[in-house]
């Protein structure tokens, strides 16, 4: 056997690294970069929100580029315009946003998605929204996407569950406050009236309209209490879910609430400053809830752990996170489906409504949109409840009701 | 205000009442127009997208100079106004009307829905008159959700299609900016022309001291009321333009929010001057735009800041810069402009 020599050990530890410097330069080098372009709201009303929504969708980016790109050769470069919530903001970045020719578009609301409506098609950008469906966006052979379906299959999931766990032989009555101010408030009244009529199970047997944020609602509430109703539905934000609570406290009434995930039981217990307020309300919502170490909370905990995520779990941040896995999937689809050579929005949508999307962590379960419309319809509703004074869970994945757009 | 450059004499009532004057104001005027044609090429399609914002703001914004910089009448609902235009020209144009004669129903729509509310001026003033024109805002939104959604939309909003020449539609942002540009410089043309017109005049009159305006032969109910008229109409073609432009129009567009924005850029810019809408539309949208920028970057840089401080911190910003137009040069840019022009032409004696 020929010894190796002092000479043989250092021409092999040059070749092994520069094999291994050069060899990854020539990876990196490699990876095919593709743009991906969201819209925020750093500086306009929902920017208290901002942080844990874009803070989880760039987290699964960050995830998405080193363990699943960097394996298909590609590389996300991901950038954030903030609109301010604001259409005419939208609009004037849309221009920016076409030349950029992103394979999609991350919406953070309804207020930078509907004005792209139509450009969309033009320019060939599919947009994947982050809440559920509002009104205008649910289209049939559309350009937009969303990972769940709209508010008021949460709601009627939760009064299937309800109607079954309460045995109930005739309708149950419920009321709802909203605002004409603002159209999606309109569209969730319009969306639970659609669903007590088709599904009889339900009675909505009055509707508070008032501002997006009502100092005091003990009037109206008086006259709607008349009518009897066992629930009240606020799906719209935390000051009227406030003004609800605060109102039936001065009529000394106990009717539960039954909340959206952006206006839920802990932010409304926080606002009130006093959990107990909210003894016996629910919060219904498809985005998984903080019970227990579940498949959701592990994908968060690593995302925190590796990734710099650094906010809180909470409905919010995991809705950032199902946003950014949506995406990200929807990509890793098209891939598959057309390789990487070409890619681009077309083959995108192409593939979202062609194609099984997999791998959601728990979020949301596989899925699948045919053309017909932009969600899923295989989704969920996990319900919470506040239970002697505590956060906990009272169902978890009902299956979403069959809901007609109306 | 202005004083002309020494040695410039108008010999022929044309040449007296011609808006532009000497070989350099043509020059200037040359330049920067061929600016704003050459600026897509120039600056890209971030340019494009911010310009048409501010074509179709600059529209509304000339509106309501007339109304409240020239006629003294404050007018907090002109957003409202534009939303009636949109809305109409988005009814009509679904149904086959041609375009340009949809951007007219817009206008004349909002023409009539202004009047019924610049009526009110007739018998209350200031604070008044500004509390009257916030219900505009509000029965605008009212009307529009509750009429039936075949109508108008109701809540789910309007579709509008595209402007269509031939076989040729007009969806190409670029397209639309020169599109913008044309309307925009007709109707900054009609404005120049209504306040140096007969008109014009009683609306500075009625601003000034509308006793003294009806004792000199002016009908002020009727000055007062075409006032709302004039800037309703141009609400209503800023309305049908922005609604050619986004093509999926809702209520939510047109909010108090954005008709005080408009005020701001009256203040910004300078009351009783059609130049001055112009120079609020560009300094509001610009500084909009350093908001746009700056707020992700404070983000990136301060992530343990929460968006609501963010938020909080631009809006206080935009605040402080609008507060210091107002305690500084409450005139607006416009006067300042005018000041430092009439100062450098009797420059080294100004006395």
């Amino acid at each position: 056997m020929t010894q190796l020599t002092r000479r043989d050990f250092a021409k092999a530890a040059i070749a092994v690294g520069s094999a291994a410097t050069f060899g990854q330069r020539a990876t990196a080098a490699d990876l095919q970069k593709l743009s991906v372009i969201g819209f925020a709201d750093y500086t306009g009303p929902y920017a208290i929100i901002a942080k844990d929504t874009v803070g989880g969708r760039e987290a699964v980016m960050r995830w998405w580029n080193a363990e699943v790109g960097n394996g298909l050769g590609v590389e996300l470069e991901f950038r954030n315009f903030d609109t301010h919530s604001d259409p005419a903001t939208a609009a004037s970045l849309w221009p920016s946003v076409a030349a950029a020719k992103p394979l999609l578009l991350l919406s953070f609301g309804a207020s930078d998605a509907v004005p792209l409506h139509d450009r969309l098609p033009d320019a060939g950008i599919p947009l994947f929204f982050s809440g559920a469906v509002p009104y205008p966006l649910w289209q049939p052979n559309g350009w937009e996407f969303a990972p769940r379906a709209s508010y008021a299959h949460d709601v009627g999931t939760f009064f299937d569950w309800m109607y079954a766990k309460k045995k109930a032989t005739a309708p149950i009555k419920v009321a709802m406050v909203s605002s004409q101010a603002v159209p999606l408030y309109v569209d969730m009244v319009k969306g639970v009236e659609a669903y007590a009529k088709a599904s009889g199970k339900i009675s909505l047997v009055s509707t508070i309209w008032d501002t997006p944020q009502p100092t005091d609602l003990t009037t109206q509430m008086k006259e709607t209490i008349k009518a009897n109703p066992e629930f009240f539905i606020v799906q719209t934000n935390v000051a009227q879910g406030v003004a609800v609570v605060r109102a039936l406290q001065a009529l000394g009434k106990d009717i539960p609430l039954v909340l959206e995930s952006h206006c839920g039981l802990d932010p409304t217990a926080k606002a009130l400053g006093d959990p107990s307020a909210l003894e016996g309300c629910y919060e219904a919502h498809p985005l998984p809830m903080p019970f227990g170490q579940t498949e959701p909370k592990k994908f968060y905990d690593m995302l925190v752990s590796k990734y710099d995520l650094r906010v809180d779990f909470q409905a919010m941040v995991a809705n950032g996170i199902l946003h950014g896995l949506f995406a990200t999937r929807a990509i890793e689809a098209a891939i598959r489906k057309y390789s990487t050579t070409g890619l681009n929005g077309v083959k995108i949508r192409e593939a979202v409504t062609s194609e099984t999307l997999k791998g959601f962590y728990g979020f949301v379960p596989d899925m699948r949109i045919d053309g017909n419309q932009p969600f899923p319809l295989n989704g969920a509703v996990n319900v919470a409840i506040y239970e002697d004074g505590k956060y906990v869970e009272a169902a978890s994945q009902v299956p979403l009701t069959k809901l007609a757009k109306w | 205000m202005a004083t002309l450059p020494s040695g410039v004499f108008a010999e022929t009532y044309a040449v007296d009442r011609a808006l532009i004057r000497t070989g350099k104001q043509w020059r200037a005027l040359s330049i920067f127009l061929a600016f704003l044609l050459v600026g897509p090429f120039l600056f890209g399609s971030h340019f494009v997208g911010i310009a048409n914002g501010m074509l179709i703001t600059a529209v509304a914004a000339m509106g309501l100079q007339i109304t409240l910089g020239y006629a003294g009448q404050i007018n907090l609902g002109q957003a409202a106004l534009m939303g009636m235009g949109a809305f109409a020209t988005a009814f009509v144009a679904e149904r086959g009307v041609p375009f340009l004669l949809a951007i007219l129903t817009g206008g004349l729509a909002a023409a009539a829905f202004g009047v019924v509310f610049g009526l009110s001026a007739v018998r209350v003033k200031g604070f008044y008159l500004a509390l009257t024109t916030i219900a505009a805002q509000f029965v605008f939104n009212f009307v529009i959700i509750s009429l039936p959604t075949s109508w108008f939309g109701g809540s789910g909003g309007l579709r509008i299609p595209p402007i269509q020449v031939g076989s040729y539609r007009l969806i190409d942002e670029t397209a639309l900016y020169y599109f913008n540009f044309a309307v925009a410089l007709v109707m900054f043309h009609g404005a120049i022309g209504i306040v140096r017109s007969r008109f014009g005049r009683a609306f500075i009159a009625v601003r000034d001291d509308d006793v003294v305006a009806s004792m000199i032969g002016i009908d002020v109910a009727v000055a007062k009321s075409a006032a709302f008229l004039v800037g309703a109409f141009y609400a209503g073609i800023a309305g049908a333009l922005w609604a050619y432009y986004i093509r999926y129009i809702s209520v939510d567009q047109f909010t108090l929010f954005n008709s005080i924005w408009l005020i701001a850029i009256i203040i910004v810019g300078g009351s009783g001057s059609i130049v001055g809408a112009l120079i609020g539309v560009v300094v509001i949208r610009g500084m909009q735009e350093v908001i746009t920028f700056l707020g992700p970057q404070v983000m990136a840089v301060f992530p343990q800041l929460g968006g609501g401080i963010v938020f909080a911190g631009m809006n206080i910003f935009l605040g402080i810069v609008i507060a210091i137009f107002i305690i500084k040069e409450p005139k607006g840019l416009m006067y300042r402009w005018e000041v430092l022009k009439q100062r450098w032409r009797t420059w080294p004696f100004p006395y």
